[in-house]
Parts: C-alpha cells; structure tokens; sequence
C-alpha cells in the first residue's frame, strides 16, 4: 500500500493510470474512501457543491409541500419486487428451463465517452470495478458457464481474454487494459464476438453483454446486417447503456431478445449489471434435451507432486485428476486441456440447482386485511421474529408467502429470494408434516 | 367503448380515452349545439383527429332527422390520408354497433394530380399542367369534336363517367384518395369528377384549405354545400397566413413578359376565328351585352377557377361596354401592363393604397376601376370562346387578371408595393409588385358566415385571444388542453446565458457577436456529447444560418461537432432537403447520430416530424421574428394597428413564438415519446415573450430551467435522458389517472362531474 502511495505522488491526480493502478492492487472498499477524497481535492468548492454532493436528491416534497427525506428502503424494495415480478411473469409456468450452460461476452466500451466524469471517478473505472464483482457474483451463480472479455477501443474491438472459467485471469487482463480513446463501433465488436460465438456447440447459451458508454456508433459496414446475423446464429444481445438511450441498441436487444437497460447511477449500474447474472430462460426452439459429457475429478491427495497442464509447471499437493486422461488441473470449474472434457464438481452443479425451482414471489398484503380488525395477522416476522407493527400499534408493509402464508417483513423478503432460495415457512411446514406422520 | 356526453351517444374505437380528449369531446359538443365557431387548442399526439371525427360523427348519428356534414380541412395530402385511415377505423366500430344505420359517405378530394388515373394526363409534372392535360381530353368543345372525328382523343374515363350518368355513385363508405382511385380503376370512371359529384351527398369530406378559403377554387368546389355544416380547420395555427395568400398576387418582370405573349397569341387565335368562324366572336358580344358573363349551362369540366374575389364583392352587372369585343379587351390587357412594367422600372420602394393607384391607371392608362374588375371574368369567357384547352400557358395573363380584379374590387385591406431589389441582396436588381392582402379576417369571413359551426383547432393556438381579432369573428367558445402525462416525456428548456455566463441572442445588435456564435457553438458541442441519435437545430433565418455554421467552420467547433454526430442541412432547394432528411434518417437509424439544421418558416419546420430517436433535442436558436424590415409586414402591422387595435409588438412576438412553438413541437408526437427542447436566447426569459408559448409547454417549463447557462442546461439534459430510458409503466397506479375506461367515464357523468379540471 505504501509503495503505491510513494508511486501516486508522481502522477497527476486524475490520471486513469493511477486510478488503474491502485484498483489492480487492492480490494476496493478501502479504495473507494481514497478515490473520493482524492477527487474531492482535485475540484474547487463550487463544483463540488453542484455536482457532487447533490443533497436536494434526497429529498421531497409531500403533499402538503413540505420537504422530506425520501424513505429509500420502500423505494429499494418497491424496485426490488418490480424486479421478482417481471422475472416471475416471463417464466410463469412452473416447468420452465434455463439456460445453465452460458457463453457470455462482457464487451466494453472504452472510446473516448468512457472517459466521462459524470460516473466518479471516470465511467471507465466504474465500469471495470462493478465489471469485477459481476464476473464473480456470476460465476457463483453459474459454475458451469464461461465469460470472454472483449473492448471496444479506437472504432476497432479487441479480445481482451477467451472464454474461460476463472474469474481471477478475467479480473486481471481486465484491470491491465484500463485506458480509453477513439470511437466506438458496435458492429465490430459484434463481428467479432459472432465469431467466436459461432463455434459454441449448441447445448451452451451464447449470450453478450455490452457495457455502452458512447452514444454512437461509427461502423464500417451496415450494422442491420450483423444484428441480423447475430440474431440467426441465437446470441442474445443485451446492452447496458451508461448516460442515455440508444435507438440502435435498443433495435439489437429488440432483435436478439435481450435486454436494454439504462443506468441512472453508479449503484443502479451495480443493479442492472447483477440482473444478468441469474441465468436467462431458455430460448424455445433451442432447449432440447441434450446430453453432455462431463468429469468429475477427483481433488488430488497432499503432497503429490505432478506437473500442472494449465500453468505448465510442477506442482505439489493441491489440484484435480481428469478422470479420463489423468492430467493435472489447478481448479474447477474448467475443461480438460489434454481431452477436452469439461470438469465439474458436484457442487457446482448443486449450485445452479435452485435457477430452475424458483420460491414464488410472495404476495403483499393488501391494506384492508391490515386494518381490519377481525382478522387476527400475526405480530411478528416468520424469518427475523421481529415485530411487523410499527410504533402506535399499527402494521407496517409486509408480504404473504402464498403457500404456507406465513407473513414476512421487507427484509426477510429480500434474503429469502435472493440469498436464501427456500423458503422458512413451507420448509418448516414440510418437517412438522413428516414429524407427524412419523409420530402417527 | 361508448359513452354519453349529455344527449348524445359517442361511439369510440378505443378501449381507453385520455381525459382531455373527453373534456374537448365536452367542448366540441356544446359549440355544435350552440351552433357557434370555437377555438380549441391540443397538443398534438393526443388524439385531436379521433377525437373530433368520433364526437361529430356521434352527433349526426343521434340527430338522423337533420344530419349534420363535416367538412374536414387539412394542410397536406399525407394528413387527409391520415384522417382518413382513423375515420375508417371509426367507421367499421360503429357499424359494428349499430349495423347498417352508421353508414355514412366519407371521401377525400385533392387536385387532379393526385386523383387523376389516365396515364398520358398523369404523366405531366407540375399541378397546373395535369390540369391543363385534363382539359384538353375533357373539354366540351373536345369532346363536340370527337363525336365527329373518332381520332380525337378524349379520356375514356370521363367518357365512362358521363355514360354512367345519375348511376355514376360512390356506396357509402370511407374513400380514401387511394381508394378512389382503385374504385375509378375499377369501375372504368373518372374518380376526380365522381368526387366532385360525390360531395354533394357526402357526410364527410376531407379536404385541403384551399377549397375553402381560396374563392378561386371555393367557388367551383365548395359552391353548393349545405348551410348544416361542421367546418374543420386542423393544424390551423397559420391559418390567417393562408387566407392572406389567397388574395395576395405578386408580379415579376417574368411575369409581365409572360403576359405579353400571351396577349400576342390570344391575338393571333382572334385573327384566325375572324377569318373561320366570326360569328363566334359576335355570339359571345352578344351574350355580354346581355350581361351573361359567364356560369349559364356550363359544363362540368369547361368551369375552370371562379373569380378571386369574394363572392358577395362581385358585381352583378353586365360586363362594360368598351371591354366587350375581344380586341378591344386585348388593348385595354395591353396598356395594363404597359403600365405596370413603367411602375416596376421604378429606383425606388413604393407603396400605395388600391384607391390611389387605380386612380394612378386611370389617369395614365385611361382604364377605369369597372373594367379592372371584370378583367377576370372577361378574360375567362374569352378564353372558352377561344376554345383554349392548354390554360396551364396562360398562367401570366391570368395573374395580371387577378392582379387587376382584386385591385379594382378592394379599397380596404390591402396595400401595393413596389420593391426595386430584394432587400437582402440588393446588388441584385429584382423588381416586384405585390398586392398584398392584410386582413386576414376577408378571406375567411364568407365561411363564418356560410356555416353553422367553424371549428378552428391545432397544437399551437396561443395566445388563444389573438385568433378571434386576426379573424375578425366571436367564438362561442375557446379553450387551451394541456397534454396529462404518465410522466414528464417533455422537457423545455430556456437558456439565457452561455458557458461563460455572457448572455446568448439574435438580437440584431448581438447576432454577430462572435462570443454569442462561440457561446452557441459550445452550446451544441455540449448537446452533441450528451444526446443521442437525432438533435434538430432551428435558426431564425437562412442567412443567419449560412452565417453562424461559417463561423463554426472558422473556429473549429463544426469540425467538433462531426466527431460526434454528422451535419445535415436544410437548403432553399426542395430536392437537396428531401435527400438531407433521408440521409439524416438513416444516419439516425444506424446510431452514427446526427444534427440536422433547419430554418423556422421552413418546409421543415411546418410539415417534418422528428419522432422517437429522430429528434431527442430541439434547440431553437434565437426569437424567430419576421424580416421587420419588410415593407409588406409594416404595412400589415400598420393595418392590423389601426383597424384591430393590435400593437405591433404584440403580433410580432405572437407571431414569432407560435413559430418557435411550431419548430419545438416537431419532436414530440405521442405520449410514450420523449424529448427536450432548449429555447436558446435571453429574452425567453421575459414574461412578454414566454407566456405567449401554448400551454402544454408552459406547464412543463419549470421556474428552474428559465435561466440556465450551457453547463447547467448539459446537467439538466443528462438527468432527463437517464430518467426517461428508464421503463416506464403505462399504467402507473400511484399516478394521475392519465386513461380512462368505460366505466370511468360513466362514473364521471354520473357524478354531475361535467366541469372536470385537469
């Protein structure tokens, strides 16, 4: 830390160099507070106060005129069920699939737009950070699946890494690579990436995800005719737009059956970009059922010693034996360098498990049934145990599993779908059932 | 879904009624049954159209003993297709409702180019000459020649048509311009003469201003429409402009030459008929010894335009005695514009009343006022003795005719002036005589008076007050909707200041200012990095706009703006636009982006839209004022002041606002679009200026974007841009209820709730 310190004392302040630097080298909660204060100083007041601060955002006005702040928790979790809903409603029926096996391309935009300051510290920086903990929520998410990196720099794209399984070399050829210039062309990096995609074999998803910071496009050719293309070769297209919407990327998600979405901020960017971590539904004529080979290694004993066929080195200890051929390999998920043959681990597979049996959203409880005083609701939270009635004895928000209809708080409705993926009421409800029919 | 309004039943196509719709349906009723004019101002992309043609339908079908005609204007031809597509979409809905009693005639006329289906006539180019084509197949004398000699051609069509006789009818149903033509394809018939018949019979007809307000074309079209009518004028927010042209002639030295030979064929025609067939000649003295100038038993396709004066201004006398024999007229036609080309030879700016100068003609060319004013007529009835088919060759002399029967027929109202140069190149030297009209309230006044109701309605109508002294007439009512949104999709935007803080104007005294060009320049710069796809730029004026993009080519800023989106520019030349605006479509489409620079008055600024991604950002560089140094509009303002009581300023700033309204209004067509719109000069931020903007403007433009400088307004345009890409449900709970249903509806009358506020 202190070396680097000594090493940004030589730099101009808002150099992305420094900025590059000081991402690659360390975790970034503590480089958030530096970054800020970095910028801070690097501004006069005035424009701080204009731009930065931007007090009055957080406050509204109510009906009778008076300025209050806004209660972000509602409107976080309006958001949030916003969210649940439209992802329920596009797979409504109960035996839906889904694409686990992904080939994703995160494509960014790094022409001169990137170098925006309206996203502190540069849209640039912004974008690799969230990129970052993207790549690693999805390969939690999606064990078996695969992400390319490619940029779009100087009207030209560029493969930043192959398609590959390890968050680690993603995160670092991406944080090497950090400087912006020239235009931006969405029909190359779309030729490009077509290419590529084109060899997937067909039980894999071929998706794209493009982080558009330009609000053009300077191609060389007709880009219809590689939405086109794209859209015949089954790449899904989806775009997350950093200062405005675009009419022709709007047309791509259009086409392709992808998303088109644009980030207000640097935490809804981190919102925008999560939602494409869960897997998407399959496309129709695309899911048959096919089988696919897979090994399972097995973790080598301590202290072996053998040579590693992905780093080309002898190793000790540690590793994974492919069950067909025997080589060596450092982790999992990954294929086989020697015969191909993709490596898994059963709890990856486990892992991806709960995309197809999704908990229903739940219900909210309607405001009527709250003030009505014959229906007795429960007090408390089924999940937290935690008082659902606010002061003055009157009940707040809350949700109804429509199953076991056991009420939940805002919080607990969060955690259950998205971290949790059961939910406490049925599961509970299951066990006393079996109890009973045990004691019976 | 169908609901009450009052005593009547309106049957609408949709499921869902914006509630301004409803409360101009309310409106619209009342001055049907007041039997009044009104003013309705609505914002355009909220249904204007459906809304009127379903309450006026609505209303005639719930008054079968006396049903009620609509006559329906529009500017353009697409607009009457337009109309026209959401009247038949009405129409099957109703005959769905009420089977067989809905049915109702429903037709478009335009010009003959437009419907004419005889292909040697169609293959002429301009509007004229197709007419002139028409006449030489259709013309009664013609058609008397073919009966004899079958090597004559004549058109089959009309010959179909004429056959057919009182059989020759349109089923009822909604013809659109294309549907006619098919129909006369079809049927062997001429659809321009079966139109014209039709609209007699006719519940509604859908046509161009033209056939109202012009009394030359008025006069043969709308001649015999009954008294019950429904007067429509859509996007009439110039409307006062269009009944000025109507009786405003200009005349060039081309003009003049044109005339005088055509005078040397007529005379050439004359001498032959003298020596063939006198008494030809001697029959038409006859007849205008008798006083029968004209009409009599003409044929329908021998009429041609009628007389440019008003109908109730036009003498009903026996045509003068020295302008009887055609030689003699010829002579008279002759010293006419001997005369004029000395008054165009003139050095200096001129300008006279009618009375003057008519007094002027007498004294140097010996012609009266009486025979000024039959020149029309007389030279129309010797054009037909002269058998003359090919009118498109006479169009000179029929100006000087025009010219000499509206200068003799008005005293009040107009003005002629005499320009030697065109004021802005005067190098160049360009004489013209223009008779200008300024009473916009002449043209029109016939029409108030003809019909029971005369509904005038468009996007832009403030001030609202104004329209009523322009056209001279008391509506019974007159009202401004503002648009309900599910979300702010617009957002206005005055700018006062550039990136410096100095302040920005075409104020004439600042205009050359190269800090307010650069502050401009940035200013676009700015917007460019910032918006996507499509901006559209307006300038006050053609040599405003060659002036300021020179000067950003100088300094650079042009080269700036290229990286970022490409150039488009507006020229005097129609072709070159058109081949702009397509180019500039596509570059919009393809997400290179692109600027497109315009001229408020333009072509572009009246009839183009920049919908969706075509137009994000409308910036309206400068106050759009008139040339105030044009002699025409001084002595307009000079009439308007002295018989309306109209301050000049007034109507300048009224007049350059509904401009800029106009020009910012381009990008935003429906509700579900977005867009912004910077008024990019200082005195927007008066209160003189800025109130005079419609409504729905208003009502967006918050106290925090009058006085913006570029950084503040770049700030503004980014957080709007990220805030409408964001989905947006239609149907919002928590909001204004911006849909009704049916049952809303019903609940609303139910409720007495009739005077609703919005």
């Amino acid at each position: 830390m202190s070396g680097i310190g000594i090493d940004r004392r030589f730099e101009p302040r808002n150099s992305y160099n420094g900025d590059e630097k000081r991402l690659a080298a360390d975790g970034q909660e503590e480089e958030e507070e530096d970054d800020d204060g970095g910028n801070g100083r690097g501004m006069e007041a005035w424009e701080r106060a204009y731009a930065d601060e931007r007090s009055w955002e957080s406050l509204q006005e109510d009906e009778s005129g008076c300025l209050r702040p806004i209660d972000s928790n509602i409107l976080n979790h309006a958001q949030y069920r916003r969210r649940l809903r439209a992802l329920s409603s596009s797979t409504t029926s109960s035996r839906i699939q889904k694409g686990l096996i992904r080939y994703l391309y995160i494509v960014i935009d790094l022409s001169r737009a990137a170098a925006e300051m309206d996203f502190r510290p540069s849209r640039m920086v912004v974008v690799a950070k969230q990129v970052e903990a993207f790549i690693r929520e999805f390969f939690d998410q999606n064990p078996l699946s695969h992400i390319g990196l490619v940029t779009i720099k100087d009207g030209v794209a560029q493969c930043l890494t192959d398609l590959g399984g390890s968050p680690e070399s993603h995160v670092k050829a991406l944080m090497g690579k950090l400087e912006c210039s020239g235009d931006s062309s969405l029909q190359n990096a779309l030729d490009l990436v077509h290419g590529y995609l084109n060899q997937i074999p067909s039980y894999g998803h071929r998706e794209v995800l493009i982080l558009y910071s330009a609000l053009s496009t300077c191609d060389p050719g007709d880009v219809m005719e590689t939405i086109q293309k794209c859209k015949k070769s089954k790449i899904r297209c989806s775009v997350v737009g950093l200062s405005a919407e675009i009419y022709i990327c709007k047309h791509l998600c259009q086409e392709t059956g992808g998303s088109y979405t644009v980030a207000l901020d640097e935490s809804h960017f981190k919102d925008l970009l999560l939602e494409h971590a869960p897997p998407p539904p399959a496309i129709a004529e695309f899911a048959v059922a096919s089988l696919i080979k897979m090994g399972f290694p097995q973790r080598a004993a301590e202290g072996f010693v053998s040579i590693c066929a992905c780093h080309k080195e002898a190793k000790v200890g540690g590793g994974y034996t492919c069950p067909r051929c025997k080589a060596r390999v450092c982790e999992l998920p990954t294929e086989c360098r020697i015969c191909g043959l993709t490596l898994v681990s059963s709890p990856h597979l486990a892992r991806s498990y709960h995309h197809l049996f999704p908990i229903t959203p739940f219900d909210e409880v309607p405001s009527s049934l709250l003030n009505n005083p014959q229906h007795r609701l429960p007090r408390i939270c089924f999940g937290c145990q935690l008082s659902l009635l606010n002061s003055g004895n009157k009940s707040s928000f809350r949700v109804a599993c429509p199953k076991c209809n056991r009420h939940f708080c805002l919080d607990c409705d969060i955690y259950i779908h998205e971290s949790l993926h059961n939910c406490p009421g049925c599961e509970s409800l299951r066990r006393s059932k079996t109890m009973n029919s045990t004691e019976e | 879904m169908k609901f009450q309004i009052e005593d009547v039943t309106v049957y609408f196509p949709y499921d869902h009624i914006y509630p301004e719709q409803y409360a101009y349906m309310m409106d619209l009723k009342r001055a049907l049954d007041a039997k009044g004019h009104c003013l309705l101002e609505m914002p355009t992309g909220t249904g204007k159209t459906i809304a009127l043609l379903a309450l006026i339908t609505s209303y005639a079908l719930s008054k079968p003993s006396n049903p009620i005609k609509l006559l329906y204007c529009t500017r353009t031809v697409h607009e009457m297709e337009k109309t026209l597509a959401e009247l038949r979409l009405l129409h099957d809905y109703q005959l769905r409702y009420l089977g067989p009693s809905a049915r109702i005639l429903a037709l478009g006329l335009s010009s003959r180019k437009n419907l004419c289906i005889n292909p040697s006539v169609l293959s002429a180019n301009s509007r004229d000459s197709v007419d002139a084509a028409c006449r030489k197949l259709t013309a009664s004398w013609v058609r008397a020649m073919a009966v004899e000699n079958p090597d004559v051609p004549t058109c089959s069509f009309f010959e179909n048509y004429e056959k057919a006789g009182s059989d020759a009818v349109l089923r009822p149903g909604v013809y659109t311009l294309q549907d006619l033509r098919a129909f006369g394809k079809e049927k062997g018939w001429c659809p321009y003469f079966l139109a014209r018949h039709m609209i007699q019979f006719a519940n509604v007809v859908v046509y161009s201003y033209q056939y109202l307000l012009d009394p030359k074309v008025a006069g043969i079209i709308s001649k015999e429409v009954q008294r019950e009518s429904v007067v429509v004028f859509d996007e009439a927010h110039n409307i006062d402009n269009v009944c000025i042209e109507a009786l405003s002639v200009s005349v060039r030295r081309q003009t003049l030459e044109g005339a005088t030979r055509n005078l040397n064929r007529l005379n050439q025609e004359i001498e032959r008929f003298k020596a063939t067939d006198a008494s030809r000649l001697r029959s038409e003295y006859n007849r205008l010894v008798e006083g029968l100038a004209q009409r009599g038993s003409l044929s329908l396709t021998d009429a041609w335009l009628a007389n440019p004066a008003l109908p109730d201004d036009i003498l009903k006398e026996a045509v003068p005695g020295n302008i009887r024999r055609a030689e003699h007229f010829l002579s008279v036609l002759r010293r006419l514009i001997q005369y004029l080309k000395g008054r165009l030879d003139t050095e200096n700016v001129e300008k006279e009343g009618p009375v003057a100068f008519v007094a002027s003609i007498n004294a140097q060319a010996g012609i009266d006022q009486k025979m000024l004013r039959f020149c029309y007529d007389r030279m129309y009835s010797l054009l037909l003795t002269l058998e003359i088919t090919d009118t498109d060759e006479f169009l000179h002399i029929q100006t000087i005719c025009d010219f000499a029967t509206l200068v003799g027929t008005y005293t009040k109202g107009f003005s002629i002036i005499i320009e030697p140069v065109d004021e802005r190149m005067p190098h160049i030297p360009d004489p013209v005589l223009q008779l200008s009209c300024h009473d916009a309230s002449l043209a029109i006044k016939p029409v108030f008076e003809r019909f029971q109701s005369v509904i005038i309605t468009s996007g832009t109508l403030s001030p609202i007050d104004l329209y009523p002294r322009l056209l001279n007439f008391n509506p019974v009512i007159s009202r401004s909707f503002t648009m309900s949104l599910t979300r702010d999709c617009i957002c206005p935007m005055v700018l006062t200041r550039g990136s410096d803080q100095l302040p920005v104007s075409t104020k004439f005294d600042m205009r050359s200012d190269p800090g307010v060009v650069r502050n401009y320049g940035r200013l676009l710069l700015e917007m460019v990095a910032a918006v996507p796809d499509g901006i559209v730029c307006f300038f006050v004026s053609y040599s405003y706009m060659d002036g300021i993009v020179n000067s950003w080519n100088e300094m650079g800023i042009l080269q700036d703006i290229m990286q970022h989106k490409l150039v488009f520019i507006e020229t005097q030349d129609v072709v070159e636009t058109t081949l702009a605006l397509d180019n500039y479509r596509r570059a919009c489409d393809c997400g290179r982006g692109a600027v497109f620079f315009s001229v408020a008055r333009g072509k572009v600024a009246e009839g183009i839209d920049f919908d969706r991604h075509y137009g994000r950002l409308v910036i309206m560089f400068g106050v759009p004022f008139q040339y105030t140094l044009s002699r025409i509009l001084l002595a307009r303002l000079e009439y308007l002041r002295e018989t309306f009581q109209i301050k000049e300023g007034d109507f300048l700033t009224f007049d350059a606002l509904r401009q800029a309204a106009q020009c910012v209004g381009r990008v935003i067509r429906s509700k579900a679009d977005y867009g912004m719109m910077i008024f990019a000069d200082k005195r927007y931020s008066r209160h003189d200026k800025r109130s005079k903007l419609p409504g729905w403007i208003l009502s967006h433009l918050h106290d925090a974007h009058l006085n913006l400088s570029t950084d503040m307004a770049l700030h503004i345009a980014r957080d709007f841009l990220r805030k409408m890409a964001q989905p947006y449900d239609k149907t919002r709970s928590g909001g204004k209820r911006t849909l009704l249903s049916q049952e809303d509806i019903e609940k609303m009358s139910n409720d007495g709730a009739t005077e609703m506020s919005f």
